[in-house]
């Protein structure tokens, strides 16, 4: 797999910070998310609901630039077919 | 993988059991009755159940919370097996039979038992704990390897050269924004597969000291469940009784007390039962013994591992999350599969050479 990272001399190399912030930060709401659920009803659900959305919105938006409509499950099964034939 | 994945098809369906299983079957409920109509003592409907199916025995009680229901469970042995729990509704008012729920086995049921242990019992429980662990570490590795990948990306591209490269991409950005939320529902799932391990053993460290001084004697009668309950509640006002297990000699009880199950009256609070033991001849007697930490641990893995504390709207978040899990688990397959068949045909081009000149 380190073939496909293969390094593209233009671009400049991040920190493992650069690379880990958002990543950092998305865990950590998620993590509140799934704790406030557990202290009670009502607001505490609210900001749980809201905590754990945040992967699926991200997952949602950054996966949609991608999707040329088709749903992941056929592009799944086009590819097994694609790359079968290659 | 494999058993990961099947972790995750099963326990999509397995999230919404509850209202599953209220589509698939008739709800008992409570009929119409003015609020204040008093309940009848717990003695009187357990003999109300045990004159319905004279030849059971009784195992335990629960109190439902939100109506004036109370189901015994009963089963055709003293030690019950798996599966062959007989559980009656009584009417807690009237001590009116409601509903005779004969053991069977539906489909939530076998769903289940292939995610909890395969239908092996133990050995498969610890087993799939074990692949929980697994699940843990591939989380971890994955996170150590998510900085070299992603060391010259912006968070959150995609490239699209090659289809290997996009779901490469794609499977390290849904991985690495659900981290938190596999890492938590693996562990807690791996805790979950400890249950019956973990009550042993604090039976184990508990029990023979409040077993000491009725050592020889036979298996107690309870004398009256209700005395027992109503102490419970004298003493400890601020819970609620959950449910009442009978003198029994299974492993959840105890030959000589009746055990009453109380929780908390916050969301949080009511999932952490607490058991006192009342002596089963003198409701005076009672012992609180203090819950280990971890079996402290284990009921705070239950709502993390099952999503059922934030209401439907979590529940659905919960499978939005599961169905991105499956999504990372079968990409991370894919790319697995397509790096070995790629290294493979590297080394062996010669033959794959040959191989195209002969068939087409």
């Amino acid at each position: 797999m380190s073939s496909s990272a293969a390094p593209s001399p233009r671009s400049v190399q991040l920190s493992a910070w650069q690379v880990f912030r958002a990543p950092l930060l998305i865990g950590l709401v998620a993590a509140a998310g799934l704790s406030f659920g557990l202290f009670g009803d009502g607001v505490w659900d609210g900001l749980c609901w809201l905590g754990l959305s945040i992967p699926i919105l991200l997952s949602l938006i950054y996966g949609a630039r991608w999707k040329s409509g088709l749903e992941p499950a056929q592009r799944v099964q086009a590819e097994a077919r694609g790359s079968g034939s290659k | 993988m494999i058993f990961l994945l099947m972790l995750c098809l099963t326990g999509l369906p397995l999230i919404f059991h509850d209202e599953i299983n209220h589509l698939l079957e008739d709800e008992i409920s409570a009929p119409a009755m003015p609020a204040d109509t008093p309940v009848l003592p717990l003695d009187r409907l357990i003999a109300s159940a045990r004159q319905q199916q004279p030849k059971q025995h009784v195992l335990f009680v629960s109190l439902k919370a939100a109506e004036p229901l109370v189901v015994v469970a009963m089963s055709p042995t003293p030690i019950p097996v798996p599966g062959q729990l007989h559980r009656l509704t009584v009417d807690a008012r009237t001590g009116a039979i409601l509903g005779d729920e004969a053991p069977h086995q539906d489909a939530m049921d076998v769903i289940l038992r292939i995610h909890r242990d395969m239908f092996t019992g133990l050995p498969g429980e610890l087993f799939l704990g074990l692949m929980g662990l697994v699940f843990a570490a591939s989380i971890v590795s994955g996170v150590v390897v998510y900085w070299p990948f992603m060391r010259r990306l912006q968070f959150g591209t995609v490239r699209d050269r090659s289809t290997r490269l996009k779901w490469l991409d794609l499977h390290n950005l849904l991985g690495i924004v659900t981290v938190s939320w596999t890492l938590a529902v693996g562990l807690t799932g791996t805790i979950n597969t400890l249950a019956v391990p973990l009550s042993d053993l604090w039976r184990a460290q508990t029990m023979p000291a409040l077993l000491a001084p009725h050592q020889g004697k036979p298996l107690a009668e309870a004398k009256s469940v209700e005395a027992a309950v109503d102490a419970v509640r004298t003493a400890y006002p601020d819970r609620l009784v959950a449910s009442v297990t009978l003198p029994t000699a299974t492993r959840f009880g105890s030959p000589q007390h009746v055990i009453v199950w109380t929780k908390g009256r916050t969301p949080f609070t009511a999932r952490m039962f607490s058991p006192v033991m009342v002596d089963a001849q003198d409701s005076t007697k009672m012992i609180a013994p203090a819950l280990s930490w971890y079996l402290r641990a284990l009921q705070v893995s239950r709502p993390l591992h099952f999503g059922d504390y934030g209401g439907l709207p979590l529940k659905i978040i919960w499978a939005l999350l599961d169905i991105i899990t499956i999504i990372v688990l079968s990409s991370g397959l894919y790319l697995w599969v397509a790096k070995r068949r790629g290294s493979r045909r590297r080394s062996s081009s010669v033959v794959a050479a040959t191989a195209a000149t002969v068939s087409p």
